[in-house]
């Protein structure tokens, strides 16, 4: 167990979280890339630069969407909130910071940490089962839509046991293996999933407005039907 | 007029009580001594170890250092000069010159140059005969911390001629031969032993000749290689392209008479020698 | 054939990946940490194959020069461009390469500023720098077809190129005759390492016929290879004539090389049943004997899996010569033997990749081959497996697909990478061994009383002396041992009850633990505390608070109780050292500093204490080492020996690098 364990905390973590940090830096590099090629092409049309903008903000700034659809907005928020403050400021992250890369930043109290870890879990359910019994969300939804909120519950859960380890029936070695494992499955996902909108989110209102003008594909539909298909447009 | 200094080291009267190793550290402020992938042993010369005292048969101790040779191959190797021999004989690093390629370490014939591995700004270590002390009018760090006189430093006459003295005056003491005086054009720092001191360098058996001199052999002719490659090259394709220029000017010539003779031959149909277009420019087959 | 440049891509990619996290990793932490050199093997990998082997098999392309443009053949045209595109990436790889095997690549111009002519990688470095500047002038005039660059300036500039072709050609064939030859030279200052049958004092001839066959050898094994790639045919009949030369070279490189080891009369050497003679003949076959025979066969030039397969035992074979030469049949001890680690060997080949990348990009771009050899062009790769939907399809499916193997390649170099290069070079630990007790006699010696000698001695086996147990300390086992008289020290510290003096700390339920249970490494601080069996007999996971009680912030060594507030009877009361201030935390450190701390401190206290009756000189060094050493202990009583003989291995094979022994 311990055996495994090393190699889930070192070679394992290392490469999820390297792919995820690149992967990411990928997305934002190719974006910004594809983004310029297609807006030089649609520089015909006008685009609504300052209504991209505000959207761009709302979206970003969730409580401004919170009235929308209130109990679904907030729960969404919280379990974002959760997910992104508890395993950044979590005392025992940052104290493995500092000890592999001498980074240290300041840490919220464990009891914090603890109410936000059992937040998370809570709303995880709660959203997937929001997708379950909502006939309109559910006919949307793909595989991934349904597989991700749980495996995002998962480090969580084993994360709330490792910290209260009197509470905790299994194996002290073996919760902990399914909370790294867990996690760096996790990271893998980020970049190749729907969770790279992470990094992704601020690209959204623009790719869409510019996918709008420029249609993916319409190049090569055109060619298509004057049958020059390959051909420089 | 600078004058050669040397070192004369006596493995019969080192103790190996290595207080020249600890001198040498204070004096070039070198660190601790740490088992590592490039080391030997933790007491082999090292960067953070310019002389060392190595334990030969029956545990003697013999001094290793640099051997500041008159005619080091190190200084020939190096692209850059930073490696230089002082008239004085010391054999100094310019550590702002360097640009890490490590020539010296392979030309070495002692093995002696170190390389500071660990470090993402690695430098060349070697023993520099405390060079900025000879400049002060000081000895060697090693040479002053030697308690038994086993290691001292003057001019390299008078210390080959006081070598030559004890070798011969006590010659059931000592080997007769001064490690030294010959050894690859000889070197700033010599031995008299009563030990085989072949293992200081990467053979037992060291010729007489300095190694500079066997890469200048061959680095000499580089301008005669110019010369002849630039003019054969040259030639060849002066000849080959005249040749290919004649080889057209007759085939058009050919080509000319024998529209010549068809305007000649009154009406008759196409000749029967016509010439082909002019030959493929390619002389001999390969 | 489309889908076979895509998978080739596919993978240069991955290795492009991996190269990018090795730079990183290489600059930020320096050699040591990611490289197996030592300072017995100063050149590797990087410059056997990089530099040595790179710049050879980049010969192709001055060969190739030379045929078509000085010597008229002109049915070689076709192979001028990819031989000059290839040996303008290949010196470019090199020069590359050159800035990682650099310790200060910072300074890689300094060869200009501060020249020392005497040097042979001067000349090859101002000839390798010329040469790839004629290179890049030799090339460029296919870059300046391109539709883009019709330019008025630019076509000046074309046309002023093509006019000076004839003197750029013979300027590069000049330069490849010095810096091909010199490569070789750079190791005439080392007739004392390298092994006579490779020293020659005409290295350098040696150096340039086998660059002009390998550059032969290149320029085919490179045709089958883009034929294969970008799906044309070769010419096959063209080739087969390239390896008829390249037989008649390779003969004369191996009459060259026997005939200067028979004129020095070290051709016995090679006859002898040694492993350098085995080496010798294996490389000289491979590289020459062999495919010069093949190619000599019109059978097997006129298929192209014959003429493929002698071409690529030339350029294997020519490496090796180049690897002989610089790392195999170059002398190091044998107890420190070089092979290369997987990070060096993995930048080198995501070198290569990059330079073949550059290359496809510039066939698929410009025109490298004649028109009529053109594949379609780049295909339509699949898309992302992400679910990111592109906004571009088309033009975005390459950069997505290949960004994506880069990414992967980066990430799992740096999985794999050790923590040495991760972290900076770690410091090798070396394992504490206990001593050994020795029956001793002690008797006077010299003058001083209280001295000891071993029982095993016949000569000192005085009727006076007294039995004695003796401790041999040599806790790295390097033979160089301490003789420690426990038995003198008791008395003097004050008998039976005085072993907490010195042995300070206590396993628990121990009593009197030696130096090495706790100091368990020779240089670096060792952790005592077992997290395992505290876990296991505290009751598992109910367990944590009794010593993680801190409550706030997280579970560390350091917020936890000291070890001492449960193992109160660990720490012996009266001992010379004690304990850091703050309680245990189960750190100890190295062994060396441990005793030396130990022993100096007391020595020094006595000497203070009492000043007239003992010596200064007993805080010294020579104190406890160099009293006794190995090769006495060896020669007495028989257990005694072997015993050392098992630890230790000869003192002089252990020492400092000897190598010629």
């Amino acid at each position: 167990m311990d055996a495994w364990l090393d190699w889930a905390r070192g070679p394992a973590f290392v490469f999820s979280f390297v792919f995820l940090l690149l992967g990411l830096l990928r997305h934002v590099a190719l974006t910004a890339w594809e983004v310029a090629h297609v807006w030089r092409r649609a520089g015909d049309r006008k685009l609504p630069l300052g209504k991209l903008l505000r959207a761009t903000l709302l979206w970003l700034v969730p409580f401004t969407r919170l009235r929308h659809r209130f109990w679904f907005g907030l729960t969404s928020l919280v379990f974002h909130v959760c997910i992104l403050v508890v395993p950044v400021f979590l005392a025992g992250h940052v104290a493995l910071w500092a000890r592999g890369l001498g980074l240290s930043w300041p840490a919220i109290p464990n009891a914090v940490a603890d109410a936000l870890t059992l937040l998370a879990v809570v709303t995880a359910v709660l959203l997937l089962g929001q997708r379950v019994f909502s006939r309109a969300t559910r006919s949307l939804s793909r595989v991934q839509d349904f597989a991700l909120p749980p495996l995002v519950a998962v480090p969580f859960a084993t994360g709330f046991l490792m910290m209260h380890p009197g509470w905790n029936p299994f194996d002290f070695q073996a919760t902990f293996f399914v909370h790294v494992m867990s996690a760096n499955l996790l990271f893998v996902l980020t970049p190749l999933t729907k969770l790279s909108h992470m990094i992704l989110m601020p690209s959204t209102q623009l790719v869409a407005e510019l996918a709008w003008h420029w249609p993916v594909d319409s190049g090569s539909a055109v060619g298509r039907a004057l049958g020059k298909e390959g051909e420089p447009v | 007029m600078t004058v050669p200094k040397a070192i004369l080291n006596d493995t019969t009267r080192c103790t190996g009580c290595e207080k020249c190793v600890a001198a040498c550290k204070r004096e070039n402020g070198l660190g601790r001594d740490l088992p590592r992938r490039w080391k030997l042993c933790i007491d082999d010369l090292s960067s953070t170890r310019l002389t060392t005292i190595q334990r030969r048969e029956d545990g003697r101790p013999v001094r290793r250092m640099c051997l500041h040779c008159l005619e080091p191959a190190c200084v020939s190797a190096c692209i850059v000069g930073a490696l230089r021999k002082r008239p004085d004989g010391p054999v100094v690093y310019d550590r702002d010159r360097c640009m890490g390629c490590r020539y010296c370490m392979m030309a070495c014939p002692f093995g002696v140059p170190r390389y500071e591995w660990e470090e993402p700004v690695p430098y060349v270590k070697k023993c520099v005969l405390c060079h900025h002390r000879l400049d002060q009018g000081k000895v060697p760090a090693c040479v002053e911390a030697c308690p038994e006189k086993a290691t001292i430093f003057g001019d390299r006459d008078e210390l080959l001629a006081e070598a030559e003295r004890r070798v011969r005056g006590e010659p059931g003491r000592y080997r007769p031969d001064v490690f030294g005086r010959d050894e690859v054009g000889g070197t700033s720092v010599l031995y008299v032993s009563d030990l085989d001191l072949g293992f200081l360098a990467w053979k037992p058996e060291l010729g007489a000749e300095a190694l500079p001199d066997l890469t200048w052999a061959a680095l000499g002719k580089v301008p005669t290689i110019v010369l002849v490659m630039g003019g054969l090259m040259t030639g060849a394709w002066w000849l080959v392209g005249r040749r290919n220029k004649l080889a057209a000017e007759a085939a058009a010539a050919k080509e000319k008479e024998a529209a010549a003779a068809k305007e000649k031959g009154a009406g008759g149909g196409d000749p029967p020698s016509a010439a082909p277009p002019a030959a493929a420019p390619e002389g001999r087959k390969p | 054939m489309t889908r076979r440049l895509t998978a080739v891509k596919t993978a240069l990619w991955l290795l492009a990946g991996v190269l990018g996290v090795l730079t990183a990793v290489r600059f930020l932490r320096g050699l040591g940490a990611t490289t197996a050199l030592t300072d017995t093997a100063p050149w590797g990998f990087w410059i056997a194959f990089d530099v040595m082997s790179g710049v050879a098999l980049a010969a192709g392309g001055f060969v190739v020069a030379a045929t078509v443009y000085v010597f008229g053949r002109e049915r070689y045209r076709a192979f001028a461009r990819p031989a000059i595109l290839t040996a303008f990436l290949g010196y470019a790889a090199v020069a590359v390469g050159l800035l990682y095997d650099l310790g200060l690549p910072w300074h890689i111009l300094n060869p200009v500023a501060h020249p020392q002519h005497h040097s042979v990688l001067f000349e090859v470095a101002m000839c390798v720098m010329l040469y790839l500047t004629v290179l890049f002038l030799e090339f460029s005039p296919v870059i300046l077809e391109h539709p883009r660059l019709q330019r008025p300036l630019l076509a000046r500039v074309h046309r002023a190129l093509q006019k000076v072709t004839i003197p750029l050609v013979i300027a590069g064939i000049v330069l490849s005759t010095l810096h091909q030859s010199s490569l070789g030279s750079l190791f005439l200052i080392a007739p004392y390492r390298l092994h006579p049958l490779w020293y020659s004092p005409y290295l350098w001839v040696l150096f340039f016929v086998s660059a002009v066959a390998l550059g032969l050898a290149m320029v085919m094994a490179e045709s089958f290879f883009s034929a294969w790639l970008f799906g044309h045919k070769p010419r096959r009949e063209l080739l087969g004539n390239l390896g008829r030369a390249a037989s008649v070279v390779l003969l004369l490189y191996a009459a060259l090389r026997l005939g200067d080891l028979a004129a020095r009369g070290k051709l016995d050497l090679a006859l002898q049943p040694t492993g350098h003679a085995a080496l010798f003949w294996f490389e000289l076959g491979v590289s020459a004997l062999l495919p010069a025979v093949l190619l000599q066969s019109g059978r097997v030039r006129a298929g192209s899996g014959g003429l493929f397969g002698s071409a690529a035992l030339i350029v294997l074979g020519m490496i090796g010569y180049r690897f002989d030469v610089c790392i195999v049949a170059f002398a190091r001890p044998e107890d420190m033997p070089y092979f290369p680690s997987w990070t060096e060997i993995a930048v080198s080949v995501g070198i290569v990749a990059a330079a073949m990348l550059v290359f496809i990009f510039f066939v698929e771009h410009l025109r490298v081959y004649p028109p009529e050899e053109h594949g379609p062009a780049e295909p339509r790769p699949r898309p992302d497996p992400g679910t990111v939907r592109p906004l571009l399809a088309g033009p975005a499916a390459a950069p997505r697909r290949y960004s994506l193997v880069a990414v992967l390649g980066a990430a799992l170099a740096v999985a794999l990478l050790p923590a040495g290069a991760l972290f900076g070079d770690q410091v090798a630990r070396t394992p504490v061994a206990g001593p050994r007790t020795l029956d001793a006699i002690r008797v006077a010696v010299d003058g001083r009383p209280d001295d000891l000698v071993l029982a095993a001695e016949p000569a000192r086996q005085a009727p006076d002396g007294m039995p004695a147990r003796a401790l041999l300390l040599d806790a790295d086992r390097d033979g160089r041992t301490v003789l420690f008289d426990h038995d003198a020290h008791v008395e003097r510290a004050g008998g039976e009850t005085s072993c907490g003096s010195c042995h300070h700390q206590n396993l628990p339920f121990d009593r009197a633990s030696s130096c090495g249970s706790c100091h368990a490494d020779m240089f670096l601080v060792s952790d005592t505390f077992r997290h395992e069996s505290h876990v296991g007999h505290l009751g598992g996971n109910a367990g944590c608070a009794r010593c993680h009680d801190g409550g706030e912030g997280a579970k560390t060594r350091e917020k936890a109780r000291a070890c001492d507030d449960c193992h109160s009877d660990m720490l012996v009361p009266g001992a010379v050292v004690r304990p850091r201030p703050g309680g245990l935390d189960g750190r100890a450190v190295g062994y060396m500093d441990a005793v030396h701390g130990l022993c100096v401190a007391c020595h020094e206290r006595e000497v203070a204490l009492r000043p007239g009756e003992l010596p200064a000189s007993l805080a010294d060094c020579g104190t406890c080492h160099g009293r006794e050493d190995p090769a006495r202990l060896r020669r007495l009583g028989p257990y005694a020996a072997a015993d050392v003989r098992r630890a230790a291995p000869p003192p002089g094979a252990a020492a400092v690098p000897g190598p010629s022994e």
